[in-house]
């Protein structure tokens, strides 16, 4: 097997929003720049999936002057109990509460809202994107939601990706695409000095050192039947990050979808926006029963993301028997404009090659599972992570739950940290242990290959069964410890009966799959925990045993390491540092905003 | 309509580490409601045991990375509904890295050098004035997903060591691309001598690319003629070039082997007919005996190569 060594100021593992903006930052500070993408820049993870690219309305001033104004407040606030002007508190309350159900830190909430409020829409069209204008030549945005789309709502994520794309590609960063790095290198002080490269298109590994590390792998992986992740996502980036010591939290707060197509399989990823529409109208999507007869108007409820309220009227749509998790009900828009639809979504056209009428017109969904909340924790400030050298960008991050937005903000502070920390340290050797380790795990899984036996993609969809039936929307304690007994199942039996398909170098994707099975029940396994420990429903973390949310015990991470196949928890209070909810326990089902 | 209950999927295997030659593996495949041919790849690599190479990212018409020949068709796998019987081949006119994943590098080297994106000296914050009708050509060619589908229906300007050589003839992909930029008004720049070298002027052979886009493009109205008269005030002038063979490359040896009728491929596959041959300057085709030959000797694809 063919092996290089190879050596970078900063690996930047991502290439989405995330993983270009800490690169081409980190390379304008003069690093050199090693970027590894398990699939294609810009192409693949979620970036290309986002609807939207959303700022807010303007606060007047320059962004330098309110970013230090904002930092003083924030210390000062420390100390003083200072109310926050009415802009910013509407802020805090709409992304802390709303987006996060306060288990975000609120000091992060000002500092990136205040960057996407000004500098992002400049960074947005400096190489030649379009969002969207009115015939006078204004952002298309016509209820004031600054939710700008470039060509569609649908497809904005593609092209602000395929924009960083080129621009990444045009750069001179180093690239390797379609390149899994399978596991981060230490040094002897425990620093996150490297990684370990698959390449998927010649089975040559790669053994990188770099004096940083940033993480930035996205914030959804395909690890239920259903999901929104593209084919590579297998929750690498957390797994490696909690074999070496990193902690993770609020990994129970799962966001689902209730409202992407049941049929055909590949398009379970195509997404019935819920939400406010950009075109002007106040009606939303309705959803209807197995019987035809609409249950929820989204525009009933006044949300901005009313994610959480779809899963909860399903779920009762579910027990009466009107719905199924993975179909019988429907999303569809009637009372909306079929060609404006049409002319501002990208998911529309879609419906002429199915069996619809009318791209307005119910289509069949089912329930998906999509971004997570919870990721590794970092100081927000710095995006380090209990791991030094190790930093994270993006909603990889347990600090926040994604956006292009957030995103590229975080994206931002990591290089500079990570370039910080290349011009103070001084590089580690890699381990020669841990190198012939990485060596011998592909090595074994080639050598056996064409062996009877399981292959990795079976075992794979094995563990999506497993969330699938247990660890989805509405969890109870039975179900979770059932889910944690299937996986030992996994483990014992059918890991070691798991065998390639072939040996071939060239595009071996059973190889890939081989290294993200192990990943992936690691990740679910504490994912399980967490959802065990948090006794309460908060968000879209609905325990069917605890169905109420209590905002007065339960405004905590839980924070998850993993070490030696054991998972430890531990509960660290969110500081409620600007807004905070009422307190006491409030009926999960019957509030619609818990 | 008559959708069978079994689709017939005689899948294209090749790797060029491993095969001397590409062989055909058929499968029975179920069918599932709406099934499109990517849910088919997915079922015969998920359920019958096969590790295939096949890429694709989203399943929804995003990535632009599930790009294969559906009987002689290039499509992209995760819109193409599925026919009963399938002939799933990799897509023309790029190497082949294995079955039917094949090597886009090139093109997007060659793409970086026709400045993809707008350049200009001093951008405005934003939010520039903009009015809709001004961006409305450059906004609605921006729907490419450059999956190269319409690149695979193209014949090449020639193969070289490195794969394809796109000088003077970017293919379709990139001259929409292309288009995007210069048709956008905030662009300043130099369009027409990026143009000649991209070949704007040299492609005329759009005949073939009537319907081919996955996303409703209409290459030579909304790209091709737009770009030409802003930047050279010329009409497009539609002609067909006598070559319409289209050609798989075979990765290691350079070796390439010519597009196929369907009968033909049929009788390949039952009597393993083809036979291996050196081509000046390519390394090794795989030709047919009788009629392929003669399609071969046709290629000006592949004879200018040597």
């Amino acid at each position: 097997m063919n092996m290089t060594n190879a050596e970078t100021d900063v690996l930047v593992i991502g290439g989405g929003a995330a993983g270009c903006s800490a690169a081409l930052k980190a390379h304008e500070m003069g690093a050199r720049v090693l970027m590894v993408v398990k699939g294609k820049i810009g192409r693949s993870g979620a970036t290309p999936l986002a609807a939207h690219l959303t700022s807010s309305r303007a606060i007047p001033g320059p962004y330098p002057l309110l970013s230090k104004l904002t930092r003083a407040f924030s210390a000062l606030s420390d100390t003083l109990p200072l109310p926050l002007p009415a802009r910013y508190r509407q802020l805090v309350e709409r992304v802390a509460g709303q987006d996060h159900y306060w288990l975000i830190d609120q000091d992060y909430v000002l500092d990136v809202g205040l960057w996407i409020i000004k500098e992002f829409p400049d960074l947005l069209e400096r190489r030649g994107l379009y969002l969207l204008r009115n015939e006078e030549g204004k952002p298309f945005s016509p209820r004031g939601q600054s939710k700008w789309v470039a060509y569609k709502a649908g497809m904005s994520g593609y092209h602000f990706g395929e924009s960083r794309r080129k621009e990444v590609l045009g750069s001179g960063i180093a690239v390797m695409e379609e390149a899994t790095a399978f596991s981060l290198l230490t040094g002897k002080s425990g620093d996150a000095i490297g990684a370990m490269v698959l390449d998927c298109r010649d089975g040559s590994l790669h053994a990188v050192k770099a004096r940083s590390v940033i993480l930035a792998t996205g914030h959804t992986n395909w690890l239920s039947k259903r999901a929104t992740a593209t084919r590579e996502m297998s929750a690498n980036g957390l797994a490696m990050a909690a074999r070496i010591g990193a902690e993770l939290q609020n990994l129970e707060i799962q966001w689902f979808h209730a409202s992407d197509s049941a049929f055909p399989d590949a398009w379970m990823r195509l997404h019935h926006f819920p939400n406010r529409l950009i075109s002007g109208t106040t009606h939303q999507a309705v959803m209807f029963d197995s019987e035809g007869k609409a249950y929820m108007r989204n525009e009933d409820y006044d949300i901005s993301m009313p994610y959480t309220i779809q899963m909860k009227r399903l779920y009762e749509q579910v027990k009466q028997g009107k719905a199924r998790w993975d179909g019988g009900y429907y999303t569809g828009y009637p009372e909306v404009d079929a060609e404006t639809l049409t002319s501002l979504y990208y998911h529309p056209h879609f419906y002429p090659s199915l069996e619809s009428d009318a791209p307005n017109q119910p289509m069949e969904c089912g329930i998906t599972w999509h971004m997570s909340a919870g990721g590794i924790r970092a100081n927000v400030k710095t995006m380090e992570t209990r791991v030094p050298g190790l930093f994270l960008a993006g909603p990889v991050g347990g600090h926040q739950l994604g956006g292009i937005n957030l995103a590229t903000y975080d994206g931002l502070v990591a290089a500079r940290s990570a370039v910080r920390r290349v011009r103070r340290k001084r590089g580690e050797d890699l381990d020669p242990r841990q190198i012939k380790a990485c060596r011998e795990a592909i090595a074994s899984h080639l050598s056996r290959a064409g062996e009877q036996g399981i292959r990795p993609i079976k075992v794979k969809n094995r563990i999506r069964e497993i969330v699938w039936s247990n660890v989805m929307y509405a969890k109870t304690a039975k179900g979770l410890n059932e889910a944690l007994g299937q996986l030992d199942d996994v483990r014992h039996s059918l890991l070691p009966r798991m065998r390639l398909n072939t040996r071939t170098m060239r595009y071996n994707s059973d190889l890939i799959e081989a290294l993200d099975v192990e990943d992936m029940l690691d990740v679910v396994d504490m994912v399980i925990h967490a959802a065990l420990a948090r006794q309460e429903s908060r968000g879209p973390h609905f325990r069917e045993d605890f169905p109420f949310t209590d905002n007065t015990n339960w405004l905590k991470h839980v924070v998850v390491t993993r070490t030696n196949g054991q998972v430890a928890i531990r509960l660290v209070p969110v500081r409620q540092k600007y807004a905070r909810p009422t307190p006491g326990i409030t009926d999960y089902l019957a509030n619609p905003y818990a | 309509m008559g959708i069978p209950q079994q689709i017939s999927v005689r899948l294209f295997r090749y790797d060029p580490s491993e095969d001397d030659a590409p062989r055909y593996q058929l499968f029975d495949v179920p069918y599932r409601r709406s099934m499109r041919v990517l849910d088919a790849l997915n079922y015969i690599y998920d359920e019958l045991d096969d590790c295939f190479g096949y890429r694709w990212f989203c399943g929804v018409k995003k990535c632009g990375e599930c790009g294969i020949t559906v009987n002689g068709k290039s499509v992209l796998a995760c819109w193409e509904p599925v026919a009963g019987d399938m002939t799933c081949e990799p897509l023309t006119n790029f190497p082949i890295v294995r079955d039917l994943a094949v090597d886009v590098s090139a093109y997007e080297r060659m793409m970086l050098e026709l400045i993809p994106y707008v350049q200009r000296r001093n951008p405005p914050r934003f939010p520039e004035i903009l009015p809709h009708a001004r961006m409305r050509a450059a906004h609605e060619l921006s729907r490419c997903i450059e999956c190269n589908v319409c690149t695979a229906e193209v014949p090449v300007g020639g193969v070289t060591a490195d794969g394809i050589d796109w000088s003077g003839n970017a293919g379709p992909a990139a001259l929409v691309k292309f288009a995007r930029f210069a048709l956008d008004p905030r662009d300043e720049a130099d369009r027409p001598a990026i143009a000649l070298r991209a070949g704007l002027k040299a492609f005329r052979d759009v005949g073939r690319l009537d319907g081919i886009c996955p996303q409703g493009i209409d290459i030579a109205a909304e790209a091709l003629a737009p770009a030409l008269r802003k930047l050279f005030d010329e009409p497009l002038v539609e002609a067909r070039t006598a070559d319409s063979s289209r050609i798989f490359i075979m990765t290691g040896a350079w070796s390439a082997f010519v597009r196929m009728t369907d009968a033909q491929r049929t009788s390949l596959t039952e009597s393993g007919r083809m036979v291996p041959r050196t081509i000046d300057g390519i390394g090794h085709a795989f030709v047919l005996d009788g009629g392929v030959r003669q399609l071969h000797g046709a290629s000006a694809g592949i004879a200018r190569t040597s």
